[in-house]
């Protein structure tokens, strides 16, 4: 150490005066001066960094002050303001508010059926009267049949009118100034309540009840209820079909539009709008005053002993034993993802062994045409006793009740039956590798639409990548994704070799989500080319071996689209000899359409709700679909004559997958039902004894809405008005919301008497749990690539700096302390 | 003094190390702006090829996207245009990757040239930077694979929120809305705000260029 520092020059005098006459003492210094120069360093890098650090993080955002053509369209300090429950969203000068809501459901299950009321309880925390509207979702199996408004103490009972009617009787109560609500569907899923005269500072509840059967599969019970809507994508009619034209691009000549009859959706379920959807900002999200809570419980009543209950999505609180649960939210939640709860028998043998014999009987309907008063499944005893001495007068009413068609077990070579769906994810795979293999065609397909961003694409791509592990070689495979166009991974099918796998996992990570959602031309590629996908197989390989490859199409998406029925004509058209099997992703995917589409693409329909569920139900469905599927499924009587049932064409079974047939028998009739189908060619028929039937109540909204949904799905242009009044006739009779009619409740005062200015407010939703949208739609258009460079360059006159001072190159340094 | 090397070979260790962060930096940062100017050269070189053929061509053999349109900036100097910055290629498909090498149209909107609202994206630090220039009145001019060239009259200049992505409806009328971030001397890599260059089409013979 021969040079001394101005540190040092500085620091001697005061710290260590005699320190430089001895060399013990230089030692010292030399260990003082090193500590001091990484201090130094140390604290001039902290610095600089610090600095840097600032810059990024408060950028310079007083630009647009400057320049007067700028519009601030978004208005912060606005966002921000949130007070009380409503959201003030400014957009394009007009202001949008929403309107506060909670919601409260009850659901009561017993057996396989459950009864639901949703109390929707809007709140008027203006100073003015307002009307307010919620679209909001509900179960698709779901039979919606009385609606209240309670207003403080009074109950209002809705009642049953054809859509366009229950309309006009609806804004007459407005103008008159009456409190009025209405409930109407838009889809099958898809509901709207219409509230007029909110008065200030009042509340008002609409009650909605429906009801449901369970969904059973892999041998447990599955109730789900959804609590918001994905935006829906509406495709062009015409189908220009922009051409994109790669050459893997699926060319649009060969695709056919079908015509989607289904009503046009309002546009604010079409797109993001801050009219509909509520864009809060990740700080107000824990705030639950201006979120849509809701709380819940569940009676439930299994009918067998619950050896397990679930709720993958949701805290809930369970109480009771055997079976007998009371099941209740452990708070008010967030209605931004879909509540599910499953459960499942104790001993699964002792359940699942036995539901072939399985039939549920009602007599008579739930809402008496000709009475005014009311039941509800068994709530009041009063409405119960007059229902019954009413029937009584009519001992000749008809049956109606749910029949129960699980397939015939089919014992596999090892002499044992199937996997049950109790087992766990190891046990079904080692069932799926032990259990003989049938080479198939798998084609899988996924939405990479911009309302997958987020969290749904990431789950659809694990799931993707899970089914790609799953091929062997003898299987072929292809890759398909869409958004506004088509892509796929090959113009035919590959063959599972291990290179053309790990092609294909490439393929699925560098997806990205951007675009709409054109499910038709996906359906299209994905089943139009299996013929000359075949030929080519067989040109190549001889014959046989793809001739009887099982062609399997599993298609990833959360349906968000509103063409759904010229989509289900369109599958039934294409369908061919494939199976159409759909997996539904993401907080809330339009269930409806995916349930749909599996039953006319002869498939099934798979939920996914979060990413640790991939795996199991992944290789749950890839098991389920190797295995022999029961078709041609009919149902008799015992002298041949058929039953009234619906859905009438009857879909294929498949393993562990037992199905629901609503069906109708006049009172003379009482043989025992028949059931019949073909499984691996072989013939099989069982008799179900209807002498001994489980007792349910509301089954015969369970048969109206079965045979509305089934004979909605045969509309064509031709039929429509008679489909139209069929459904509007049904609906009126079972006292059902349907696309024809609505429930409209009127109170008899008028209490606003200047009702024309009244504000119109909408109930906004939440965006589905794990969305990305307002990222993910506007794509992100900067790079770090200045910010770098500018790192860099400090980092580099830092080092520089460093170097001078060590070399003793500073002005300052050579000037106080010349070389010695 | 063999200590006294190694501590001067120790005291080396640190300027170097941080020398050597910033040079990774530095050619990172470099290594974008890069990549966005020469890959628009090979990408001009696919564009020449689909004028003339008016097929999709990859500007490298690994892409996965083509160009589908040029892109030019003129500004309205009182009587006469004045180009603003060099022509741009617009890539198909506005992902992350496409919009590395150039101003990316998005392709839920309508196609270049086609009727609707055709959306281009492009980054705030490397293409789109002269987006900052451009004032209303000023012209785009944007040429279709067949070389017809389209121009559109710059009508509103607006700021918005990432989240308002009304701005990508489908409109009746030819609209190009050029999309980039906003504020445009921000250095980081994500910003909340978008700075959207709406132009409606003009008749090609309103003002020749």
């Amino acid at each position: 150490m021969t040079r001394l520092t101005s540190y040092q020059v500085r620091d001697m005098p005061t710290n260590q005066k005699e320190a430089n006459h001895h060399c013990f003492q230089s030692k010292k210094i030399n260990r003082l001066h090193r500590f001091n120069s990484a201090v130094a360093y140390a604290c001039s890098g902290l610095i600089l960094l610090a600095l840097m650090i600032l810059n990024v993080l408060f950028p310079v955002h007083a630009m647009a002050s400057n320049s007067s053509r700028v519009i601030e369209q978004v208005d912060e300090g606005n966002l921000s303001q949130v007070t009380q429950g409503i959201l003030r969203f400014q957009q394009n000068g007009q202001q949008f508010e929403s309107l506060p809501l909670k919601t409260d459901v009850q659901m009561k299950v017993s057996g396989w059926t459950n009864r639901v009321s949703v109390k929707q309880t809007f709140t008027n925390d203006t100073t003015e009267w307002i009307n307010g509207q919620y679209i909001f979702p509900l179960s698709h199996h779901g039979a919606v049949d009385q609606m209240r408004l309670i207003i403080g103490e009074r109950v209002i009972e809705g009642d049953i009118q054809p859509k366009k009617q229950a309309k006009a009787t609806f804004e007459k109560a407005k103008k008159q100034g009456k409190r009025a609500s209405l409930v109407s569907q838009q889809r099958t899923n898809i509901f709207t309540t219409d509230i007029a005269n909110l008065g200030p500072n009042e509340t008002l509840t609409v009650e909605i009840s429906y009801q449901e059967k369970l969904v059973y599969k892999d041998g447990e019970f599955n109730l789900r209820f959804p609590m918001t809507i994905n935006p829906r994508y509406a495709p062009a009619q015409s189908m220009l079909s922009s051409q994109e034209g790669g050459q893997s691009t699926h060319s649009g000549a060969s695709y056919l539009s079908y015509e989607s009859l289904s009503p046009v959706l309002p546009t604010s379920l079409l797109s993001f709008s801050h009219e509909f959807f509520n864009m809060e900002k990740p700080a107000n999200s824990d705030s639950s005053s201006n979120s849509l809570m809701v709380s819940l419980s569940i009676e439930l009543d299994a009918g067998f002993n619950v050896a397990s209950i679930d709720s993958p999505y949701h805290q809930v609180t369970k109480t009771g034993a055997a079976d007998k649960w009371q099941i209740n939210f452990v708070n008010q939640q967030k209605a931004d993802k879909d509540f599910v709860l499953t459960w499942r028998a104790e001993n699964i043998q002792d359940y699942s062994s036995k539901p072939m014999t399985a039939v549920f009987t009602q007599v008579g309907q739930t809402h008496l045409p000709s009475t005014f008063i009311e039941s509800n499944g068994a709530n009041s005893a009063n409405t119960a006793e007059v229902k019954d001495s009413h029937r009584r007068n009519m001992s000749n009413e008809s049956q109606y009740g749910l029949v129960m068609l699980t397939p015939p077990f089919v014992t596999n070579s090892m002499g044992e039956t199937d996997t049950r769906g109790a087992e766990t994810l190891n046990e079904a795979a080692d069932a799926r590798l032990t259990s003989t293999h049938v080479p198939r065609e798998l084609i899988l397909v996924i939405d990479t639409s911009g309302s997958m961003s987020g969290g749904s694409l990431e789950q659809a791509k694990q799931a993707m990548l899970y089914a790609l592990a799953g091929l062997t070689s003898q299987d072929k495979f292809n890759v398909i994704e869409f958004n506004s166009s088509v892509s796929q991974l090959s113009s035919t099918s590959l063959s599972g070799s291990s290179s053309n796998i790990g092609k294909a996992n490439q393929f699925v990570r560098q997806l990205e989500a951007n675009g709409g959602t054109e499910i038709g031309k996906a359906l299209a590629a994905s089943l139009l080319n299996q013929t000359s996908g075949t030929d080519y197989a067989s040109g190549s390989e001889g014959g046989n071996t793809s001739a009887s490859m099982l062609r399997q199409v599993i298609f990833i998406t959360d349906g968000a689209v509103s063409n759904e029925h010229g989509l289900f004509q369109q599958i039934e058209a294409e369908l061919g000899d494939s199976r159409l099997f759909t997996v539904g992703i993401g907080s809330a995917p339009n269930s409806y359409f995916m349930e749909r589409a599996a039953m006319f693409g002869r498939g099934t329909y798979t939920y996914i709700g979060n990413i640790a569920e991939i795996k199991s139900k992944i290789s749950q469905l890839l098991a389920k679909i190797e295995k022999p599927v029961s078709t041609d499924i009919k149902i008799t009587y015992q002298d041949g004559t058929l039953p009234d049932y619906w859905p009438a064409q009857i879909p294929d079974l498949y393993q562990d997958e037992p199905l629901l047939v609503s069906f109708k028998a006049p009172a003379y009739n009482q043989q025992d039902l028949v059931v019949s189908g073909y499984t691996q060619g072989q013939y099989w028929q069982h008799t179900i004894n209807r002498q001994t039937p489980k007792k349910a109540a509301g089954l015969d909204l369970i048969w109206a809405n079965a045979q509305i949904n089934a004979i909605e799905a045969t509309q064509t242009r031709a039929n429509l008005q008679r489909i139209k009044s069929q459904v509007e006739a049904l609906g009126m009779k079972y006292h059902l919301v349907t696309s024809q009619t609505s429930l409209v409740a009127v109170d008899k005062t008028p209490v606003n008497p200047m009702a024309d200015f009244n504000r119109n407010m909408q109930v906004k939703k939440h965006l589905p749990a794990g969305w990305k949208s307002p990222k993910g739609v506007l794509p992100q258009t900067a790079t770090s690539s200045r910010l770098d460079i500018l790192i860099g360059l400090s980092l580099l006159m830092i080092s520089l700096m460093h170097g001078l001072w060590l070399k003793g190159y500073l002005p300052g340094q050579r000037l106080i302390l010349p070389k010695r | 003094m063999e200590t006294g090397g190694l501590m001067t070979f120790y005291k080396w260790i640190l300027p170097s190390c941080v020398a050597l962060i910033g040079v990774s930096f530095l050619s990172q940062g470099a290594y974008m702006q890069i990549k966005a100017n020469f890959a628009q050269y090979l990408i001009e070189q696919a564009w020449s090829k689909t004028l003339k053929d008016q097929l999709p061509h990859k500007p490298w053999s690994w892409a996965d996207t083509h160009p589908v349109g040029k892109l030019k900036l003129y500004a309205d100097k009182e009587t006469d245009l004045y180009p603003i910055g060099q022509p741009m290629y617009v890539l198909a498909g506005a992902s992350g990757r496409n919009l590395a090498f150039g101003p990316s149209l998005i392709l839920s909107g309508a196609g270049v040239g086609e009727q609707g609202n055709t959306i281009i994206a492009g980054h705030r630090d490397t293409h789109f930077l002269p987006l900052k220039k451009v004032k209303k009145g000023d012209i785009v001019e944007l040429e279709t694979s067949y070389g017809m060239q389209q121009n559109y009259l710059i009508t509103q200049i607006n700021i918005v929120h990432e989240s308002q992505t009304e701005i990508l409806d489908m409109t009746t009328d030819n609209q190009l809305t050029l999309i980039t971030c906003y504020p445009f001397e921000d250095l980081s890599a994500n910003s909340e705000y978008r700075y959207v260059v709406t132009a409606k089409k003009v008749n090609s013979g309103h003002r020749l260029i």
